[in-house]
């Protein structure tokens, strides 16, 4: 099934045209919201979310960017929510039984399954690192490494211009050398 | 962390392949929407009434309403407390022009 197909499909609620989505992008979804949430069963969780809200909201799709475009963003924005919710109890966790303001680091290191096994420990430590990043800078860095993204097709799916993306980019990079090397 | 320890690790995710969904994704998002479909009104109701933002929305409510109420008691007893003043100072008023009677004696 084309692109075109899925989405004329999708608007007509057509149930073949939506598992045609499902199969072609589940792995694009997926893969996108584990390099951001670094947990598997928040990463499967969110993938559904994303699905069913792609299914819900294909009437407001106005066809002014690809369906991989469009299922990015709202991959980003259910991604950022799941972790500002897990972000929010963790702190709230932390200020109840332990007075501090601070958000639990998380104690589990983050193995993703894509990785090569003679660079998984480094690959551990780089995840570690990732998730101190500000969301704008976490998000452009994991698109362009886990998803393997263009500068260009990124802004596309940050809604942001090429230079912007740039710069979120070099920020990234810089703050994790920085962060690397204390 | 030397220079190329660094370097290394930031180029660990170079050439990653990408994770793959769980099995049975499809499936599973059909059984999701369904469960959300078979909601009854009083479940749905109950999800909105619980969701955070209703929830201070409506604290916020109540106790802008008590604030309100009390503020309009307060401004009825200090009309009451006037109308009392008014009352008692017209009694005080009264008895400079009461007489007393003795029905009893009936002599002049």
């Amino acid at each position: 099934m084309t692109e075109q197909e899925i989405i004329h499909g999708l608007k007509q609620k057509d149930a073949a045209a939506f598992a045609a989505l499902i199969t072609q992008c589940q792995n694009m979804v997926y893969n996108t919201a584990l390099g951001i949430l670094q947990n598997e069963d928040d990463a499967d969780d969110t993938t559904q979310e994303v699905f069913i809200k792609a299914h819900d909201s294909i009437a407001g799709f106005k066809e002014q960017s690809s369906l991989a475009t469009w299922l990015y963003r709202i991959t980003i924005n259910k991604s950022l929510d799941h972790l500002r919710a897990r972000q929010r109890k963790s702190r709230w966790l932390m200020s109840t039984w332990f007075g501090s303001n601070e958000t639990a680091i998380e104690a589990t290191e983050f193995n993703h399954p894509g990785v090569q096994l003679e660079r998984k420990e480094d690959a551990a430590k780089l995840f570690k690192t990732i998730k101190k990043l500000p969301e704008n800078q976490m998000i452009a860095f994991v698109l362009q490494k886990t998803e393997g993204l263009a500068v260009a097709e990124i802004a596309k799916a940050m809604d942001m211009n090429i230079t912007a993306v740039e710069s979120l980019l070099a920020r990234a990079k810089a703050n994790l050398r920085k962060w690397l090397k204390e | 962390m030397n220079t190329n320890n660094i370097d290394t690790i930031l180029s660990s995710l170079d050439g990653i392949s990408r994770a793959e969904a769980k099995p049975y994704m499809h499936t599973r998002i059909h059984a999701r929407m369904s469960n959300a479909e078979q909601l009854s009104v009083w479940d749905k109701a109950i999800y909105f009434i619980s969701r955070p933002a209703v929830i201070a929305a409506s604290v916020i409510l109540f106790l802008g309403l008590n604030a309100l109420s009390l503020v309009n008691i307060g401004s009825e007893e200090t009309e009451n407390d006037e109308a009392i003043a008014t009352v008692s100072n017209n009694v005080k008023d009264y008895s400079t022009i009461n007489n007393i009677y003795d029905l009893e004696n009936t002599e002049p």
